[in-house]
């Protein structure tokens, strides 16, 4: 595994962000994270990352515990996310510039070709790119160093439809053995490149399983649709059914 | 990766490094060309915002270098980059050391050998400065912007840390009057500043260490707090610090032969005072208190722990005291005992030895001096309650004996002189040869106590003009400019006509300087009690 999460408990206070959370994110896999805002997809990215700390349980990622998760690790996972502060002021070229030193495995050739793709200018400021300038940028920043592990929270967030196309095409393209773990709400567009999938809702895991067993998952979820939209019954469908279930199992748990 | 970060930086800040740069020239180049007299009024005028600037630019130099990579927040790019810790760290502290630090050695410098000091002889003092300014302000500062995000963030930061300074001072010195602050405005206070400034470097190491390996903001903010609370209650008490300074003397049992005694009275009481001790006019007061050191002031004199104190003086007389010697007064503390022995008060006694200033033996003697007079403050309600009684008091004095090191000549007229003891020195007649002034620069230590006596060729003199301001610390940077400034101003003749100066007719250019430069012998104390008296008649 390249991920696995154990019990994962995160508390601000008296609001709990993650309640028990186990998750396993098999290597080479496209695991997409999908809960609705605030179910705790993005505590548990940061916990993985080592950004912060769990409140108990345990996380390995690439076979390391997530709280020595270090410079060394770091090096092999590539990380986008749509709250990222990168250096306004810096340049573009700077910016490539800086990371170059800081990784290194870093291919040259792969950052040329990447920011010929996105179309990326050299000589603007950061601070100036629009929001999908931004998001291309960390995107064409995350994978020159050829990660192992490409952690991707929210990346289509706030990106118009062409943008976000080019993106998944891109994605789905890959040819390297790059684990890509996603996090969204966007459900269209998970639903073209994800293997596999695991549902959270309120910091705590609905599902998880490859895609094909989603559905056998989910059969029994979508009672109130006609047999014969069964099949076609999208991943949103999907999620939205799984969601309600637990929150009428929650309102009819005692106390 | 230090290096790369480091580029980085230069790439976002190197206007604010100009900007920086171009202050510390300015300044080097104004210190310079004002001389020893201050130069031309623009430069010098220009120095004050100057050296504003020169703190506030490396201060936010030292605050946006941290910025570039801030450590509050979870979204910043620098927590997913390959990046160590102590790497980060040591960037920022470099990238400080070369724009800022490797170019004021530079310009100090030049300053040195431009003022005909030897470099190798300042180098020390230079690379103390160096050391000083790094750890005591920018550290500091740099932590302070370990735990915020951005200049508005540490702007509020600071404003809140600054209330809670004030406020705690304020209350502090209400309550415990002038003894909320043992040490201050003394000749000791050094060594509460050096124990301020190495508590100010721990908690600024402290939370720079929480900050970039535990990223705990709240707790390094806490830290922040309560170190400044710690920075105003946290004080040293009087017979710390001055055991601690006679600890330090350089010549042990100098004062042995020093005794201070009660000089009996005529009248059977005390004779009580409402109004403040006579200066000797030829001692020149103290500095005035900065804005904040007046609060603080006005709560020490209006706080509950003084109010309305009653003045009592009491001649005393000091024995032992050789020709080239002085005394200082550090401090008194005032006892009251009951004819028993038994204590009934004491208390820290703000009151001067008058005449004021240090004591010279003929003053000592009572020699053509007027007779030493101790003015003893007594909280009023300590003088209701045993004013009418029969006591006897007890003072306890903290006392510094001085002695003549150095006997320097120079003519008293554009004058230069050039020696170990007071640096560069030159004399300029102003205001119309009504005055002369002395002024001296000198690389590290300086001293802190001398006296000035106009003479002719013939040997008559003029009054000497005694200038002590007691500072016993050993040599610790206090100003941006490595040359340190001092002197004297010596009036030759009264242009109002009041006061008559023996040599008031002679032309300048016929007048010498003789400067006695006076070194610490030893810090000792002494005590006097005076026989079963009364204290006065308080109303009832």
């Amino acid at each position: 595994m390249i991920i696995e999460a154990q019990d994962l408990v995160k508390t601000y206070g008296s609001f709990a962000a993650l309640r028990g959370l186990s998750l396993q994110v098999p290597a080479g896999s496209v695991f997409a994270l999908l809960g609705a805002n605030g179910a705790g997809k993005t505590t548990l990215i940061k916990i993985l990352m080592n950004i912060i700390r769990p409140t108990s349980g345990r996380a390995m990622v690439l076979d390391t515990d997530a709280r020595a998760v270090g410079p060394g690790l770091l090096a092999k996972i590539g990380y986008v996310s749509e709250s990222q502060l990168l250096p306004g002021r810096l340049r573009v070229e700077e910016f490539f510039r800086y990371l170059r030193a800081c990784y290194a495995q870093w291919d040259r050739g792969a950052e040329a070709a990447l920011r010929r793709q996105l179309q990326l200018p050299p000589e603007r400021r950061i601070g100036a790119l629009s929001h999908g300038m931004r998001m291309k940028l960390a995107l064409a920043c995350a994978l020159p160093f050829r990660p192992k592990l490409l952690v991707l929270d929210e990346p289509f967030s706030g990106l118009d439809a062409l943008v976000r196309d080019e993106l998944v095409t891109g994605f789905a393209q890959r040819t390297d053995a790059t684990t890509i773990f996603l996090s969204s709400h966007e459900l269209d567009e998970v639903e073209r490149l994800a293997t596999h999938v695991a549902f959270i809702d309120a910091g705590r895991l609905l599902f998880q399983g490859s895609i094909a067993s989603l559905t056998a998952h989910a059969e029994p979820l979508l009672h109130a649709t006609p047999a014969h939209d069964r099949q076609r019954a999208s991943l949103r469908d999907v999620f939205i059914a799984m969601a309600r279930g637990a929150r009428e199992r929650e309102r009819a748990m005692p106390g | 990766m230090i290096g790369p970060i480091m580029k980085k930086d230069w790439s976002l800040l190197w206007p604010m490094v100009a900007f920086v740069t171009i202050v510390q020239i300015s300044l080097a180049w104004f210190g310079y060309n004002s001389g020893l007299f201050g130069g031309e009024l623009a430069p010098r005028e220009l120095r004050q915002p100057l050296t504003l600037a020169w703190f506030i630019g490396i201060g936010a130099l030292a605050v946006a270098v941290v910025h570039q990579d801030p450590l509050p927040g979870v979204d910043q790019d620098w927590l997913i980059r390959p990046l160590a810790r102590t790497d980060l760290l040591l960037a920022k502290l470099l990238f400080v050391l070369l724009v800022v630090f490797a170019p004021m050695l530079a310009l100090d410098s030049a300053r040195v050998l431009a003022g005909g000091f030897s470099l190798s002889a300042a180098l020390p003092a230079l690379l103390y400065k160096e050391v000083y300014f790094l750890l005591c302000f920018v550290v500091p500062v740099m932590a302070l912007a370990a735990i915020t995000a951005t200049m508005a963030e540490l702007m509020v930061l600071g404003a809140a840390l600054i209330a809670i300074f004030a406020t705690a001072l304020s209350v502090d010195a209400w309550l415990l009057g002038a003894e909320h602050c043992p040490t201050c405005d003394t000749g000791v206070s050094w060594i509460q500043h050096v124990a301020q400034h190495a508590g100010i470097l721990l908690g600024a190491g402290v939370i720079l260490v929480v900050q970039y390996y535990r990223r705990r903001t709240e707790a390094a903010r806490a830290v922040a707090a309560i170190g400044t609370l710690a920075l105003v209650f946290g004080q040293l008490p009087w017979s710390v610090g001055f055991g601690m300074q006679r600890w330090l003397s350089p010549a042990p049992n100098a004062a042995a032969a020093i005794s201070v005694v009660y000089d009996a009275p005529r009248s059977g009481t005390l004779q009580q005072t409402g109004a403040a001790a006579a200066g000797n006019p030829s001692y020149p007061a103290r500095a005035p208190r900065d804005r904040l050191g007046a609060a603080v002031g006005y709560f020490e004199r209006h706080g509950s722990a003084r109010a309305a104190p009653v003045n009592l003086l009491l001649p005393v007389r000091i024995d032992g005291l050789l020709p080239d010697q002085l005394l200082l007064v550090d401090r008194s503390e005032v006892s009251l005992l009951l004819e028993s022995g038994s204590p009934v008060y004491r208390g820290l006694n703000p009151g001067p030895l008058n005449p004021a200033g240090p004591v010279h033996a003929a003053a000592a003697r009572g020699d053509d001096a007027p007779p030493l007079l101790q003015t003893i403050e007594l909280p009023v309600r300590v003088y209701r309650d045993f004013g009418g009684k029969k006591l006897r008091l007890r003072l306890d004095y903290s006392v510094t004996l001085m002695k003549v090191t150095a006997q320097l000549v120079m003519p008293a007229a554009d004058g230069a002189l050039r020696s170990n003891d007071l640096g560069v020195c030159a004399t300029h007649p102003d205001q119309g040869d009504s005055l002369i002034k002395l002024r001296c620069q000198k690389i590290g230590l300086t001293p802190f106590c001398l006296s000035v006596t106009v003479r002719d060729e013939a040997g008559r003199e003029n009054p000497e003009i005694l200038q002590c301001d007691p500072d016993y610390r050993p040599y610790l940077p206090t100003s941006t400019d490595p040359l340190n400034q001092f002197g004297a101003d010596i009036p030759l003749r009264d242009p109002t006509g009041v006061t008559h100066y023996r040599l008031e007719a002679a032309q300048p250019t016929a007048l010498n300087l003789l400067i006695k430069v006076y070194a610490v012998q030893e810090h000792a104390v002494r005590s006097l009690v005076t026989p079963t008296t009364q204290l006065g008649q308080p109303a009832q």
